[in-house]
């Protein structure tokens, strides 16, 4: 099995990411670093500027305001600054990235920053001089944007690594002298104080940098000048103070504009346009900081007049898109690349994540990240009660990361949203399947999963492009074009189905569309037909309900009533607030329920469901044991449920009304709009439903069963974090599977799930995978902050009301996909050994049967 | 932070459908009611701090679906509870009448260690409805309550928050004498008191 270059990379990549903050050294920090804020002014926010490497010895440049650091461990930062070297290194802080947290109110963490070294450009440097004694250092990131301004206040700090008797070293100069010894740092010749980090060779070339690497030892000094930043020149500045005014301006002005630019670099040797360009966008990039907080202040802390205007010679043109000004550096790299690079974003994107949650498992960053988060906390009485509960302040803080990585998903979607515009319709509905399934590669690798060698076949898995096929919904025109003369259909039902699957339907012809999905009408029916049909099913529905209704002997039964009084409960207090069931304009006949009115639609909603009472118990059963078919057609049994709810004889048996069933009436009565097709429709939707509602509960134990056999497979990290919370059972997702998420989603989201779960298209239990999307997008939190089966199950219930329906939606088709793919590649894998081995197949992993059936079409019951 | 000694009391609500099991927890917890709370599917759970002889503990009031048929989900939101909350409409017979059963069912599946001293309360709900609804009344109640080992009994108004708070100190109380102390170690504490915000907000 080869893998790929790209996947051996992403790889790479993913574990650099995943362990990127484990365990965090310290390799050199400064203190007393400024940086200018809105509410400190021009005297900044004095903060630690560090160098850190990753367990992963991944570098890390990062920013903490002093303000987000305890005392004690402000402590140890500066215990650090004083000892100077790497051997210094202890563990420290994981810093955030500039893509963390923004906060509208502004605490000293929010200005907090971190990047990774190799996704720094440039950095401008302007040593201190008379005027400003302090020095600062713009660094530009690979993607255009900059950090805010550092400046360096020198009172008093410099005990790192100067020597008695010689003149103490600036800051700036310090940071630059770690730097390079982890990276390569090149002066550009022609534009002085810009340094480039690991320029490439081009860079290089434009920039008269002619050599490509630096003694460790030595200072930052290449090209043609010598350049102010060297030691000596430096030393010599701080002795001279820079007597020659004029030459500084030109050398070291950070208001170097392009003209003086442009001059200084004609006078100073060869350029080109390429040059010309970069050494533009350069400046521009030093002024241009319109995102980010904090950014915003970089213009005017240069002290210099902003004369940069968008450049006819800028390298990397671009149009300003809508959300420009609130995506982080990061993403706006993204958006010059192109799509393969998309992938690796996606795994950028990822890594913020990551770091957002990872940075909430550090005791230290709980205390320094979410600062608004604590404000909320001291505020607030209620959420103070909730904090002081370690166990639901887990919960708590779990949310509140899954806010965090959610921000950081949307924009990653928003990014390659416009990729997929850019590249025109061949690129519609592509998804990368890297980005958050990317890291299950590890995963395989570092947990062994059920199938065994499947794990490293799965690498191939991994990096097959998976498409998921969302669209608009059915519209009544489309709808009506699927006909001929007669109203019969003239495309096929497949083609229907998945039409719906895709995209929904739109609300005006629900009534119509949703008849043919929950077998009212038949696919192959025409427009007379139907209107016959509809006749009769009114007739039959109307004989079914005369049973209950007018007969008093039933009425008067002890089970009907109970079984009454059951559904009254429960339907009083079903959809209130949805307008179809909210009037009070008839008396509450319940008489159990104090206070609130009834309706015409809620009692209609309660003779439904006792006529489907009757309906259950004579219906034809294919849940009936074969010895007692002769019992459906009992008269007792038209009393339904009540009178078998202690006799075992019938262990599959709806028995009656059970909870939940209201929940699955509702909307399908509010779509058909009258009682007949209400009740007809809800027996369609039964008949899809009604093994959840068996007294066994044999339906909901097997589908939580296969749900759990999927997640094993498709994310067997998860599925050990889940047995180590004991959560294996997966009880958290029974309200999800039992009403179809009926109390998850909106109510015009359910209208819209509900039909893709009608279609049947890809599987006739396609709510196993939107289940699974659901877990997908949180696995993350739950893995990383959730402990306890009550913590996982208090925090999903919590989903209730927040999950993107059609992000799930698509992610369920995705990974439908997915599985079909590990099905094919094992079942490759057997064939391969049945024909190659002696011992043919054996030994080697199967497909769990229990998926298997997930990925057949089983034709649907309702169908026929 | 140094570990410290924290207790959390695992309180069961359990009782027939409809007789105010999510709304007495509510009240309870959040001081709120409404008619309007929809059937529990499944269970939930919220928690609340109170002091119990000066002692403060963390209650985990878990609130389960009334109906029956979901009893069997109960192995898993049962186990390690300190105390059983039996609610009943004190307006509707069967609902105390299942009472028993509920106790049997959840001795069955909790399977806590001395069954015969587990702590349970029974609280009679919604007594703020009319005398005439009145289907049990409150000697019938207490006179099972005496025969099941001296159970505490509460008549409550989830509704107009009578005796809510009362109950759930009992309940809070009972459940503290069941629960061996339980030591929760704090590794990373999440350090949201008071004293951690001193280092907030002073800059220089």
């Amino acid at each position: 099995m080869e893998s790929d270059p790209l996947v051996a990379q992403m790889e790479d990549l993913e574990l650099e990411q995943s362990t990127l903050f484990a365990q965090p050294k310290m390799l050199f920090t400064r203190p007393k670093v400024f940086v200018e804020t809105s509410t400190n002014g021009r005297e900044g926010m004095p903060g630690f500027i560090s160098l850190i490497e990753t367990a992963k010895c991944e570098h890390i440049l990062s920013w903490t305001p002093e303000a987000a650091i305890p005392g004690l461990d402000q402590d140890s930062y500066v215990d650090i600054s004083s000892e100077g070297e790497h051997d210094s290194s202890r563990f420290v802080a994981p810093p955030r990235t500039p893509e963390g947290i923004r906060s509208r109110s502004f605490h000293p963490s929010d200005y907090a920053v971190s990047v990774p070294l190799q996704s720094i450009y440039s950095l401008l440097v302007y040593p201190p001089r008379i005027k400003d004694r302090q020095g600062s250092i713009i660094i530009n990131l690979i993607g255009g944007e900059s950090l805010p301004a550092f400046y360096f206040h020198d009172d008093g700090l410099s005990k790192g690594k100067s020597l008695p008797g010689t003149p103490p070293t600036w800051g700036g100069q310090e940071l630059l002298n770690h730097l390079e010894q982890l990276v390569e740092v090149v002066g550009s010749a022609i534009e002085p104080g810009v340094y480039l980090v690991n320029a490439s060779r081009a860079d290089k070339i434009n920039h008269g940098a002619a050599s490509p690497s630096l003694p460790a030892s030595s200072p930052p000094s290449l090209g043609v000048q010598d350049h102010p930043l060297r030691e000596d020149s430096l030393t010599r500045e701080h002795e001279s103070l820079y007597p020659d005014i004029s030459s500084i301006n030109q050398q070291a002005s950070p208001a170097l504009d392009t003209a003086t630019a442009a001059a200084t670099a004609t006078a100073t040797g060869p350029i080109t346009v390429e040059g010309m360009r970069r050494r533009k966008s350069f400046t521009e990039n030093g002024r241009s900081n319109s995102s980010g907080i904090g950014h915003q202040q970089i213009s005017s802390a240069t002290g210099s007049p902003n004369t940069s205007s968008p450049g006819s010679l800028s390298s990397r043109p671009r149009t300003p898109l809508p959300f420009e000004n609130h995506i982080d550096p990061l993403v706006n790299t993204v958006k010059e690349m192109r799509w393969n690079i998309l992938e690796r974003f996606s795994q950028v994107a990822r890594f913020s994540r990551d770091a957002a949650t990872n940075i909430l498992d550090h005791p230290i960053t709980k205390q320094i990240l979410p600062p608004h988060v604590q404000q909320r906390i001291q505020e607030s009485e209620a959420a103070k009660r909730v904090m002081d509960d370690y166990d639901s302040a887990r919960v708590y803080l779990a949310k509140w990361a899954a806010t965090v990585a959610d921000q950081s998903d949307k924009e990653r979607r928003e990014v390659q949203e416009m990729d997929r515009l850019r590249q025109g319709p061949s690129g519609t509905g592509s998804h990368p399947s890297h980005g958050r399934s990317g890291r299950r590669i590890n995963d395989y690798e570092d947990e062994e999963g059920p199938l065994g060698a499947f794990n490293v076949l799965d690498l191939e898995t991994e990096c097959t492009m998976i498409h998921h096929s969302r669209t608009d919904p059915l519209s009544p025109m489309d709808w009506f074009s699927f006909f001929d003369d007669q109203g019969r259909l003239k495309v096929s039902e497949a083609h229907v189905r998945e039409v719906v699957f895709r995209g929904g339907i739109e609300h005006d012809i629900r009534i119509e569309v949703w008849k043919f999905f929950l077998g009212i009408y038949p696919w192959d029916s025409t427009e007379a037909e139907r209107v016959a049909l509809r006749a009769s099913k009114a007739e039959e529905y109307y004989a079914l309900k005369r049973e209950w209704f007018d007969d008093a002997s039933v009425q008067e039964d002890e089970a009907f009533q109970e079984q009454k009084l059951r559904i009254e409960k429960d339907v009083h207090r079903t959809d209130r607030t949805i307008s179809f069931f909210a009037s009070e304009t008839l008396p509450n006949f319940a008489g159990d329920f104090t206070g609130v009115g009834s309706n015409e639609n809620l009692e209609l909603l309660k003779d439904i469901l006792l006529t489907y009472n009757v309906w259950a118990a004579k219906s034809p059963s294919d849940h009936a044991p074969s010895t007692d078919k002769t019992s459906t057609s009992l008269p007792s049994n038209i009393l339904a449920a009540g009178a078998t709810l202690n006799s075992p004889v019938e262990p599959n048996l709806l028995e009656g009304y059970v909870q939940g069933m209201s929940d699955l009436l509702a909307p399908v009565f509010a779509v058909m709009g009258d009682e007949v097709m209400g009740f007809w429709a809800f027996v369609g939707l039964m008949e899809k439903t009604k093994k959840n509602f068996y007294r066994d509960q044999v339906g909901m134990q097997s589908q939580l069963e296969t749900l759990c056999k999927m997640i094993q497979v498709l994310d067997p990290k998860l599925y050990k974090h889940l047995e180590k919370c004991e959560a294996l059972n997966l009880f958290f997702c029974f309200r999800w599977l039992l009403i179809w998420f009926k109390r998850e989603f909106e109510w015009v989201d359910i209208m819209r799930l509900w039909e893709v779960l009608f279609s049947d298209h890809l599987s006739t239990q396609f709510q196993l995978f939107v289940a699974m999307a659901v877990l997908d997008k949180h696995r993350d939190v739950m893995i990383d902050h959730l402990q306890g089966f009550d913590e996982i199950l208090k925090y999903v219930n919590d989903l209730s009301m927040t999950i993107d329906l059609e992000e799930s939606l698509q992610n369920a088709e995705i990974l439908y996909h997915r599985l079909e793919h590990v099905a094919d590649k094992i079942d490759a894998k057997r064939q391969e050994k049945t024909t190659t081995s002696d011992n043919g197949a054996e030994g080697s992993p199967m497909f769990p049967p229990a998926l298997r059936i997930l990925l057949k079409k089983t034709p649907s019951s309702t169908s026929t | 932070m140094a570990s410290r000694k924290k207790v959390l009391l695992k309180v069961i609500i359990l009782g027939e459908s409809g007789v105010g099991k999510t709304s007495l927890m509510n009240q309870y917890v959040n001081k709120k009611f409404s008619n309007q709370y929809k059937a529990t599917i499944g269970a939930d759970f919220l928690t609340k701090e109170v002091l119990v002889d000066d002692r403060l503990v963390t209650m985990q009031i878990w609130d389960t679906a009334g109906q029956e048929r979901f009893q069997s989900l109960g192995v898993a939101f049962y186990r390690g509870a300190d105390c059983c909350v039996l609610v009943y409409d004190v307006n509707n017979a069967k609902s105390f009448e299942t009472l028993e059963s509920w106790r049997d069912e959840f001795l069955i599946q909790a399977s806590p260690r001395g069954p015969e001293n587990f702590p349970f309360v029974v609280i009679g709900n919604k007594i703020d409805m009319e005398e005439s609804k009145r289907m049990i009344s409150q000697k019938r109640a207490m006179a099972w309550c005496q025969s099941k080992g001296n159970i505490p009994y509460f008549e409550t108004s989830a509704k107009e928050a009578i005796n809510v708070e009362q109950a759930f100190q009992t309940i809070a109380k009972n459940a503290l004498q069941q629960e061996v102390e339980v030591e929760i170690d704090f590794p990373d504490p999440i350090k949201i008191d008071s004293d951690t915000s001193k280092d907030f907000g002073c800059a220089c």
